[in-house]
Parts: structure tokens; C-alpha cells; sequence
């Protein structure tokens, strides 16, 4: 990371902190009952831990993440690269798809949950289905800007098709496939996270629920904890990728 | 960084002086200063007797860049430093109109700069500053991003303004023989830090069509004006 | 053929065999009815309630809440409410991270993740907080909605600053309220625009996920009640009313996007 001056750092920290005091704070007034602070949140997930009901669903969850981020990459690029390369298709379907983006998917679920069935497969398709439109958007986006002069280029240099899709059209377009990545993964998890919270026999989003029926917030409270920390990392992760390949100047990185 | 450094210059009220110099050289900034959009670090500057400290209603810019406000019409355009400073609708719109003719775009007013032609902008923004009445007219390569041709003949336009209105015109650019044709001195500068390298007086009848530009004491001026740029700029190249 | 003709040609094909199919595969028998009804009887539903005002329903006629205006008026009333909040907020935070560029620097990293933690997971929490009903959802969908415009607002700003009109703006000796309406204003509208545009459709995600889940009232509670009650018609209707109403707004959102786009030429 460029260095940051000391006060930024400083700043950032005390809004962390400030965060965590906000949380205390509002701990204590709501009681604990009702929303427990950070360090009963904490203590919580270790004895889920240590109480075995919550690894089996993280677990889960982490799997269905897995296979759903897979799909959705998957058809995601495929999307993005047939609409990239193809005007015909992007005339065609870029508008309708860009409008079923703003659609709540949500209320698609029952369909999913008609084909695939209450198991783990609905969810990973309902995972991709949310997460393939950031992949396939922002990679047809990243063929379509791409200046067309680098593809003059190689042809007046005589490169094959696999020495100009290598050397020249995959590093043109990959920092904003990477952005697409990144935010893909965020909704795929988004969606998966879904997909348990409404109909599932187990993962995190199934534990919310179901602790929300026994009015159990502390343990709702631990479940969000493992969630946020899980996607935090996850995210730093393909921040630094996404950096690394950009190496641009900081302060555009898409949020959504 | 530093980006000028011991200039000292004084201009004659109603004078047309040209300034170039390489790139980066400093010389938008040497403009910006005059115009009180920047500060210098240390010196003063002195327009009309007065000491300049921000942006003054007797000093007009025009810029490199297309300024036209793409949301309002030519006239809107035009009208927009009048409306500013309150001055009442009906002679907003009389000013205006003059102006427009005399930059050469009656028939324009209701068109959007999307509508015009690059040459055609940059008298749009002309016109929004002289609109204003100003004494002194600074101009930051206002023709820069514009075609050879187009170049040419908004530089005769503004010959021919200058001469209607008789303002003081500070007048930046990278091209040598532009600065010959259309001042009546041009300064030199050194590349950055930019000090001011020598000074021409060009002493010649306008128009200065192709013939006078060729003539001996002109390729004299152009020459003398070209070495010297060429120091400056080849001591980069090889640095 | 032109590339325009093509396409929506091409657009024209994939509906009608989309259509095709959802018509023929359960009158084929191919697909359970409780999984699919044909389209035609899915549209004819659609109609009907649109017609009559009414679901038709014995669940719903028995919790006393049957008609379609008081779910869509519910659905679009908490929309509106996150919504406005966040245009509010969120513009108002904009133009602060605009004009405070180190608390800017500060927030960027924590505004890059915001969206990265599944925000929804908060739903059950609010529940447990304030109850089932509007506060919780209309709380979410702020929460959803205000970072987006917020960051498109100062972005929008920003790109301002970079250009030149500021700079004649200045050299007009216009003051500092001038500035802001007659030219930072105009200038970063479109930008602005298209934060309020995505803050809309992440209220309307938001709110029609969370009526889905739990709620008592709304248009995503009508597709989740018709899901468990094994209406599928009534499901797929209400699902068909939802994309539609979405889509249209959508629609005249992007005009007026557009158009403040033409406008800066």
C-alpha cells in the first residue's frame, strides 16, 4: 500500500475503534440481552467453536460458496466474453440483462428451489445466479473500452491469435475482469447467504434464522461476526489482487 | 517544484504580447498568476496600478481547454459572467448579442456547444470573456487543441477584435511563427524553472500574410527565436 | 440486416421461446404444477388481479389483508421511505467526502468493504431490535442504499474538480454560493444522478427481500406466502408484477439519466 500519511493511519484506526465503542455503547443501553457487545460476541463464537454447532455450518456455508463463486465465474465470463466480442449479441442483451441486475433476484427463489430441490444445490445456484452479472457486466464492459488500436497493433506485428489474445486482449481487459471478480464474489455470498436464510437445513444463513425464531441475539450476534470477518477477508484478498493488477491510483476502487 | 523563477516583465496597456516557450516551462502558470487564480510565492504583480490579488472584473481568461458549458446555449454562455455579477436582463442579452456578432456567430445563439465545432467553442468562450469588457485579455493557448487551419483563421478573427476593442492581450503558445504573426513582442522562456530568455520585437504591419512572414527580417526574428528554443529544449532531450 | 434489426430480432426470438416453453412444459405435464404453471395462465392470473384489485386467495382473504394495493402500497412505502433517507444522507455524506478530502482518505477503505459483508444478515438482528414490520425493513434497506450514493456523489464532485469549469468559474470571480448552483451543480448532476439511480434499485433489493423472508405485509410477502401455500400461479404473478414494476422504473430512471448525460454533451 502507498504510504499513508500518519494521520490518515491514525484516522482510520479511531474510526475502527470508534466503531467497536459505538457497539459497546449500544450494547449497554439495549441491554445485552438484546444485543450483545463485541466481547460477548466474540466469546460466543469461540464457544460455537468449541460447542460444535458452529463449525458443520460454516462449513456449509464455505461450500456452497465455493461451487456457487465457481459457476459464477464460470458463466459469468462466458457471458461477458460472448457479449464482448459479439456486437450482435450485446445490442441484443445487454439492455434486458442490465435491467434484471436491478431486479430483486430474490423473488426468484422459489424457481430455484423447484429445480434444484431444499438441498445444498439450490443455494449454489442461486449464489451464482447473483454473482454472475458483476463477472459478465464488467467483463464485456472491459472488451468493449478497450482501446482498438492495441488490436491494430498486433495485427501490423503479424502475432498469432493466441500470442494477440495472451499478450494483448487478456491484459487489456483484466483489470476490469478483476473488478468484476471481486464484486461477483461479494453478491455470490450475498446470495448464497440468501438462499440459507430462507429455505435450508443448515449453513450460517440457516443459523440466523433459526436463532432468530429462539430470540437468541447473542448467538445471531456471533453468527454475523464469523460472516462479516469471513468476507473481510475474503475481500482483502482480491483487493490486494485486484491492486496488484490495476496499479493505478488509489481512490477509484469500484465499491458496488 | 518550482515553477518559474525571477521573471520580470511589464506589459504597455493596449499591447499584444505573445509568450513561449517548451513545455512545462511554466508559462500557464505565469498566466494564472497575472489572473489571480494562483499566488506567487514571491514578487508582485501590478495591473492597471493595482496590486492583483484574486481574479479581477478588468482581467479576462480564456483557456486551452474547451470552457463552454455544455448545459447552456451559446447565448446562456455568453451571458453567464453578466448574469454573475447582476447586471440587468435586457442588457445581458444586448451585450451578449454583440459580442456573439462580433466573434463571428450570429446565428448560433440557441446552439449547444455539443452542436459546434471546436473552433466554433473556443469563440464561444472568447466571446464569454470579452463580453465582460475587460482590459486585459490573458489567453492560455486558447487555440491549442485546435486544427492548423482552424488556428489560422481564429487567429486573424482575434487580430481583427483585438483591433475593435483595443485591449492589452497576453497571448501563450508553443507554436513560434503564431507568436510572429500575431504579436507585437514575443518572450522567450527557458524551460522550467522558466526565466525569461530574451525578447523580440516584431515591428511589422499586421495582417502578416505568407509573404511578410518570409521576408528577411521575420526569418531573421524566427531563427534567432528557434535557437534559442532549441537550447532549451535539447539540453532536456539530452539530460 | 442492420445490427439494430438483428438484435431485436434476436430479443424477440429468446422471449417467445422463452415464453414457448414456460407454456408447454406443464401443459406437457413435463414440470409439476406446483413447480410451474403455463404461461398463459400465469399472465391470465396477473390480470386478474390487476383487474379486480384483489389476490385471490383463502389464506390471505383470511388474514385480512387481500387486496393488492394494501401489499403495494406497502412494498412501495417502505421503498420510498429507505430511499429518501438514503438520497438524503447519502448526497449530503457525498458532498461532505467531497469537500473533506482527508476523511475521505479516511472512509475510502471501510467504503470499498461496506458492500462486502452480506448486509442482509443484519435483517434477523433488527428483528429481534425493533420487531417485525416496517422499522426493520425500511432500516435495511437505508443501510443497503446510502453508501452507493453516497460514493457516487463525491466521485461525481471530484470529477468536477478535475475539469475546467471550476477554474472559469473562479476567474468570473463568482462566489462561493454562484459556484456551487451555477456550475458545480449542473456540472456534477449526471454523476449524481446515476448514485440516486443505483440507490434506488438497492432500496427496492433490499425491501423486497426482506418482505420475503419475514414480514407481514408487502409484495415479497405475497410471493413467499403463495410460495408455502403451494399457489403458483398467484407466486409467479406477484413475481411477474414485481420484475415489471422494477424494470419500468428502471426504465424512466435511465431516460432521466440520459438525458442529464446529453446535457453535458
Amino acid at each position: 500500500m502507498r504510504d499513508k500519511p500518519r494521520r490518515v493511519r491514525l484516522g482510520q484506526a479511531a474510526v475502527l475503534l470508534g466503531l467497536l465503542a459505538a457497539w459497546e455503547g449500544l450494547s449497554r443501553r439495549a441491554g445485552a440481552l438484546f444485543l450483545p457487545g463485541p466481547g460477548a460476541a466474540v466469546s460466543t463464537v469461540v464457544d460455537g467453536v468449541r460447542g460444535g454447532w458452529l463449525l458443520p455450518h460454516l462449513a456449509t456455508t464455505v461450500v456452497e460458496l465455493g461451487w456457487a463463486y465457481v459457476w459464477a465465474v464460470a458463466i459469468g465470463l462466458s457471458l461477458g466474453f460472448g457479449l464482448g466480442t459479439r456486437p450482435v449479441l450485446r445490442e441484443a442483451y445487454e439492455d434486458p440483462l442490465l435491467n434484471l441486475y436491478a431486479v430483486p433476484k430474490v423473488t426468484l427463489f422459489p424457481l430455484f428451489l423447484a429445480a434444484f430441490k431444499l438441498g445444498m444445490a439450490s443455494k449454489v445456484a442461486f449464489g451464482a445466479f447473483h454473482g454472475l452479472f458483476p463477472v459478465a457486466i464488467y467483463t464485456w464492459t472491459a472488451i468493449r473500452t478497450m482501446n482498438p488500436v492495441h488490436l491494430k497493433v498486433a495485427r501490423a506485428l503479424k502475432l498469432s491469435s493466441w500470442e494477440t489474445f495472451w499478450r494483448v486482449l487478456f491484459p487489456a481487459v483484466l483489470p476490469g475482469i478483476v473488478t468484476g471478480l471481486r464484486l461477483g464474489f461479494n453478491l455470490t455470498l450475498l446470495g448464497v447467504v440468501l438462499g440459507e436464510m430462507f429455505a435450508s437445513r443448515g449453513g450460517l444463513g440457516f443459523l440466523l434464522m433459526s436463532f432468530a425464531g429462539a430470540f437468541d441475539a447473542t448467538r445471531i450476534v456471533a453468527v454475523i461476526v464469523v460472516l462479516f470477518v469471513m468476507a473481510l477477508g475474503a475481500n482483502g484478498m482480491l483487493l490486494a489482487l485486484e491492486r496488484r493488477i490495476r496499479r493505478g491510483p488509489e481512490g477509484y476502487l469500484q465499491v458496488s | 517544484m518550482e515553477a518559474l523563477r525571477d521573471v520580470s516583465l511589464s506589459v504597455e496597456a493596449g499591447e499584444f504580447l505573445a509568450i513561449v516557450g517548451p513545455s512545462g516551462c511554466g508559462k500557464s502558470t505565469l498566466l494564472e498568476i497575472v489572473g489571480g487564480l494562483q499566488a506567487p510565492t514571491s514578487g508582485e504583480v501590478v495591473v492597471l496600478g493595482e496590486l492583483v490579488r484574486g481574479p479581477r472584473a478588468d482581467v479576462g481568461i480564456v483557456f486551452q481547454e474547451d470552457s463552454t458549458f455544455p448545459w447552456l446555449t451559446t447565448l446562456d454562455n455568453v451571458k453567464f459572467g453578466l448574469r454573475a455579477r447582476g447586471v440587468p436582463a435586457a442588457e445581458q442579452e444586448e451585450r451578449a448579442r454583440q459580442v456573439i456578432q462580433l466573434v463571428g456567430l450570429r446565428g448560433f445563439e440557441r446552439h449547444y456547444p455539443r452542436e459546434l465545432s471546436g473552433g466554433m467553442r473556443q469563440r464561444v468562450a472568447i466571446a464569454r470573456t470579452l463580453v465582460l469588457r475587460p482590459k486585459i485579455l490573458l489567453m492560455d493557448e486558447p487555440f491549442g487543441a485546435l486544427d492548423a487551419q482552424t488556428r489560422l483563421l481564429l487567429g486573424n478573427e482575434l487580430l481583427r477584435i483585438w483591433q475593435e476593442i483595443g485591449a492589452t492581450i497576453l497571448f501563450v503558445t508553443h507554436d513560434l511563427i503564431e507568436a510572429l504573426r500575431l504579436a507585437d513582442r514575443v518572450v522567450l522562456m527557458t524551460r522550467r524553472p522558466g526565466r525569461i530568455k530574451r525578447t523580440v520585437e516584431t515591428a511589422a504591419p499586421r495582417p502578416r500574410d505568407e509573404r511578410l512572414m518570409a521576408s528577411t527580417e521575420m526569418a531573421r526574428l524566427a531563427n534567432l527565436l528557434w535557437e534559442e528554443l532549441r537550447e532549451e529544449v535539447g539540453e532536456e532531450g539530452q539530460g | 440486416m442492420t445490427l439494430r434489426r438483428k438484435a431485436l430480432t434476436l430479443r424477440w426470438l429468446t422471449l417467445l421461446v422463452l415464453f414457448g416453453l414456460v407454456e408447454a412444459l406443464p401443459r406437457a405435464g413435463l414440470v409439476r404444477p406446483a413447480t410451474l404453471e403455463p404461461a398463459s395462465v400465469i399472465l391470465g392470473r396477473l390480470g386478474e388481479i390487476i383487474v379486480t384489485g384483489s389476490i385471490p386467495s383463502p389464506y390471505f382473504a383470511r388474514t385480512g389483508s387481500p387486496t393488492l394495493a394494501s401489499h403495494a402500497s406497502a412494498t412501495l412505502g417502505s421503498i420510498l421511505m429507505s430511499y429518501a433517507g438514503a438520497v438524503v444522507v447519502g448526497t449530503a455524506g457525498g458532498v461532505l467526502l467531497w469537500r473533506v478530502p482527508l476523511l475521505a482518505r479516511i472512509l475510502q477503505p471501510y467504503l470499498v468493504v461496506y458492500y462486502a459483508v452480506p448486509l442482509f444478515a443484519l435483517y434477523p438482528l433488527f428483528i429481534l431490535l425493533f420487531g417485525v414490520g416496517f422499522v426493520p425493513i425500511v432500516l435495511l434497506g437505508f443501510c443497503f442504499a446510502v453508501v452507493v450514493v453516497m460514493v457516487n456523489t463525491a466521485l461525481g464532485f471530484r470529477r468536477v474538480d478535475e475539469e475546467v469549469y471550476p477554474k472559469v468559474g473562479r476567474s468570473l470571480g463568482l462566489g462561493p454560493a454562484q459556484m456551487y448552483l451555477s456550475i458545480y451543480l449542473p456540472a456534477a448532476a449526471p454523476y449524481v444522478f446515476s448514485g440516486w439511480k443505483l440507490g434506488f434499485a438497492y432500496s427496492t433489493i433490499s425491501v423486497v427481500a426482506s418482505e420475503f423472508l419475514i414480514s407481514v405485509r408487502g409484495l415479497g410477502h405475497v410471493i413467499d406466502r403463495s410460495y408455502r401455500n403451494f399457489e403458483t400461479a398467484n407466486m409467479y404473478a406477484a413475481i411477474l408484477l414485481v420484475i415489471i414494476g422494477v424494470m419500468v422504473a428502471n426504465a424512466v430512471l435511465t431516460r432521466l439519466e440520459r438525458q442529464l448525460y446529453r446535457r453535458r454533451g
